[in-house]
């Protein structure tokens, strides 16, 4: 009798939870997502049954996703792939589709998935539409904790038809460059290359392959072909000046001095004032040096000091104030972002590289997101009574925390790299100032060993070769900069250093 | 033709051929001399091409009509700087009010030079590229040249713009009006203009020009037979056109 007594309250208890998913479904099947999701979360958080909360899960999911809030219903496929494939988890594949799918629409965050894959899977558990998303990023975790085998096994596993095959292809490249295998790096980029579309996204994956296959070239010191590669840059990307910079080394190693001259011109113009090239004075100190041109080197080194000094302070007192404090270094870079930075103004250089790096730009873009579905939540006031709205408000608000702690903490990083740079260059500076006023010019310039083989390659400015029978236009530099000739000077000097006798 | 007329044509030649020899540039478009120099592709190539285009002219200095003409040239690019040029232009004329006025109101009237059309071979000197610089950063590539050369205008003669009807009733031997008529005469010109580079293939195109005929007195006579028996006439004489045109080319 009491056995009886229990059974009843039990299923009384049990009956709202039951007919509000049976609404539930009846609402998701009339299109009323807005009331789906409400029923499907109170059941999915009241009911004891097991298969009923799977369900309600999976249900408020797909209706959220319906309603377009994407990252709140990537919060419960989530949680669905995060339990791996069992018996008791009938929705693992789909969600894990669903997963993929929003993930491509907007990025979830690798912490975010990384979590996701952390019980074993066995690959027939993995739809083929996941299996590019699932083995990207399983690769993407291998490769940042520096196991390249085995995030290459995992690259090779994305599907040629995936959306994430080019990002895969491209970190296999990466992957093939540090193990030294070189040109089969270069065939990866160049797959890279033939393969990407015009979307932006694609156009950023096809500059970094660029860069990359130049970069390749570089180290196995076919500087002609790195430059060509260099070259394909266009001048209105992001990355133009990065590879207008690497490019001067290249010239540099082919002793085309007044090529790498004329880059660092470009870089060194008003048009760049806020960007962040210190080695460029090096690199141009050293070039005045092998052309024994000794006030030049003397001028350069001045203009480092004078441009760097305040940098350095700042870079430094921002350093010190923000340490440990992630999320107000995260502030300041925003700041600098929205044109309100009204303190460290002398490391805006420094800011300016931050705000272009992965992590910013990945939580900006979580920001963004979880603000707009912030924003659309006005609209379900009616969740409430639910919990529903509280629950989602949470996971978006805890959402745009993290992204933000995580980029602080990794442009922090990256900003303590930069300043140890500008330590080093400072030193750097010195001792060739020391070396220069000791008159060890010769062994100074000795130790800059440039490749003597490779100088019959023209080139002209914006890192083109001369081509045969082709109309050249001059402009003189005169004091005036212009904004199309950036990265097309050329100097036009001859080295002053004398001839060694008897040649 | 007077001597005045002869020299003037020899000074015109000259002129021409100062203009058409080319100074040795190169060295000092390359700015040898400079630090630092610009050195890229040209924007905008000539050497080699040809370059068709259409424009419309307007004559500027005739006082009582309005011509305008349409203009269609063909020119081939040997370098940078150097192209010969065809053109040909087909017009067609308004009176202005003030002509009305001036024989409505004063019963005057006035001779007209009425260019029906133009031919005209002309030899172009570049020695300006450039670029304009635009507000909004945005450039435009330019060049001037110079030009001069030969051709024929065919002035159309119409008697009753300048001449009075004869009466024949009070002179019954008087020359009647000669007809309306169009006549051809040699033409020299020179005149300089700009190309504005709007693409890799095309240019807007202005120019100014003076085109100066020499046309036979005679024919602008109201009585030439009169005249020619009086051998007070010039068969040399020149008269200038200054004609204001713009258009667009295109270069293959």
């Amino acid at each position: 009798m009491k056995k009886l007594l229990i059974t009843l309250v039990m299923l009384c208890m049990g009956l709202p939870a039951f007919g509000n998913y049976r609404r539930a479904k009846s609402s998701y099947a009339k299109r009323n997502y807005k009331m789906a999701a409400s029923l499907y979360y109170k059941t999915y958080s009241r009911t004891k049954k097991n298969s009923e909360k799977r369900k309600s899960e999976w249900g408020l999911a797909q209706s959220l996703q319906k309603l377009g809030l994407l990252y709140s219903s990537s919060k419960y496929y989530s949680s669905i792939v995060r339990r791996g494939k069992k018996a008791n988890n009938p929705y693992f594949r789909s969600s894990l589709e669903e997963l993929g799918k929003i993930n491509a629409k907007l990025s979830l965050g690798r912490s975010h998935i990384t979590k996701l894959f952390k019980s074993k899977v066995r690959l027939s558990d993995i739809p083929g539409p996941a299996r590019g998303f699932y083995f990207y990023y399983k690769g993407v975790e291998a490769f940042s904790k520096r196991k390249f085998e085995k995030a290459s096994g995992y690259f090779k596993k994305v599907p040629s038809s995936s959306e994430y095959y080019l990002e895969a292809a491209f970190h296999l490249g990466v992957v093939s460059n540090v193990s030294g295998r070189h040109s089969r790096a270069v065939s990866y980029f160049e797959r890279v290359l033939s393969g990407a579309g015009n979307s932006r996204k694609s156009q950023e994956i096809r500059e970094m392959s660029l860069l990359n296959i130049a970069r390749v070239h570089y180290e196995k010191k076919r500087f002609a072909k790195s430059i060509s590669y260099y070259g394909q840059i266009s001048r209105s990307s992001e990355n133009w000046l990065d590879a207008l910079w690497e490019s001067s080394w290249a010239f540099f190693f082919m002793e085309k001095y007044n090529n790498s001259l004329g880059n660092i011109h470009t870089l060194h113009s008003p048009f760049f004032n806020n960007r962040f090239y210190p080695e460029s004075f090096i690199l141009q100190a050293i070039t005045y040096l092998r052309l024994c041109r000794f006030k030049s080197v003397n001028d350069s080194m001045g203009d480092f000091k004078k441009r760097y000094s305040p940098v350095y302070g700042d870079v430094k007192a921002m350093l010190n104030r923000y340490r440990g404090d992630s999320k107000g270094f995260y502030k300041l870079v925003y700041d600098y972002k929205r044109g309100k930075l009204s303190k460290y103004r002398n490391a805006e250089q420094v800011i300016k590289k931050l705000s272009s790096i992965d992590a910013y730009k990945g939580a900006r873009d979580t920001m963004r997101f979880a603000d707009r579905e912030l924003d659309m939540l006005r609209k379900y006031r009616s969740w409430s009574s639910s919990g529903l709205l509280t629950n989602l408000r949470t996971f978006l608000s805890s959402k745009k925390k993290g992204a933000i702690s995580n980029a602080g903490r990794l442009m922090y990083q990256e900003g303590t790299s930069y300043y140890s740079q500008l330590l080093e260059l400072s030193n750097q500076t010195k001792l060739i100032v020391a070396e220069m006023q000791l008159g060890k010019l010769q062994k100074l310039r000795s130790l800059i060993n440039v490749d003597r083989g490779r100088k019959k390659v023209q080139f002209i400015g914006g890192l083109q070769k001369l081509k045969i029978n082709e109309t050249l236009e001059y402009w003189p530099f005169e004091g005036e900069y212009w904004e199309d000739e950036l990265g097309f000077y050329v100097y036009n000097l001859d080295s002053r250093c004398q001839k060694p006798r008897g040649k | 033709m007077s001597n005045t007329q002869i020299d003037r044509i020899k000074n015109l030649i000259l002129g021409l051929l100062i203009i058409a020899i080319p100074f040795p540039v190169e060295a000092v478009e390359n700015f040898e001399d400079v630090e630092i120099r610009v050195i890229r592709p040209r924007f905008f190539n000539k050497t080699k091409k040809m370059e068709l285009g259409a424009e419309v002219s307007m004559i500027m200095n005739e006082t009582f009509i309005y011509t305008f003409m349409a203009t269609g040239l063909a020119a081939f690019h040997f370098t940078e700087s150097l192209a010969l040029e065809a053109s040909f232009s087909y017009g067609t004329h308004f009176n202005k009010e003030d002509k009305r006025v001036l024989f409505d109101e004063f019963e005057i009237k006035t001779q007209i030079f009425r260019t029906q059309y133009n031919s005209e071979l002309a030899l172009q000197w570049t020695p300006i590229y450039g670029k304009w610089q635009l507000d909004t950063g945005g450039l435009i590539y330019f060049d001037t040249y110079l030009q001069a050369g030969v051709g024929t205008t065919g002035i159309n003669w119409q008697y009753t713009d300048f001449c009075d009807a004869p009466d024949f009733e009070q002179t019954p031997d008087a020359e009647p009006l000669p007809s309306n008529t169009v006549i051809s005469y040699p033409t020299f010109m020179f005149g300089a203009g700009q190309r504005y580079f709007v693409s890799k293939r095309q240019a807007y195109k202005l120019d100014f020009r003076v085109h100066r005929f020499l046309y036979n007195t005679l024919d602008a006579e109201c009585s030439p037979l009169q005249v020619q028996e009086s051998g007070d006439f010039a068969s040399g004489f020149a008269h200038d056109t200054i004609t204001l045109q713009f258009g667009t080319s295109y270069f293959f």
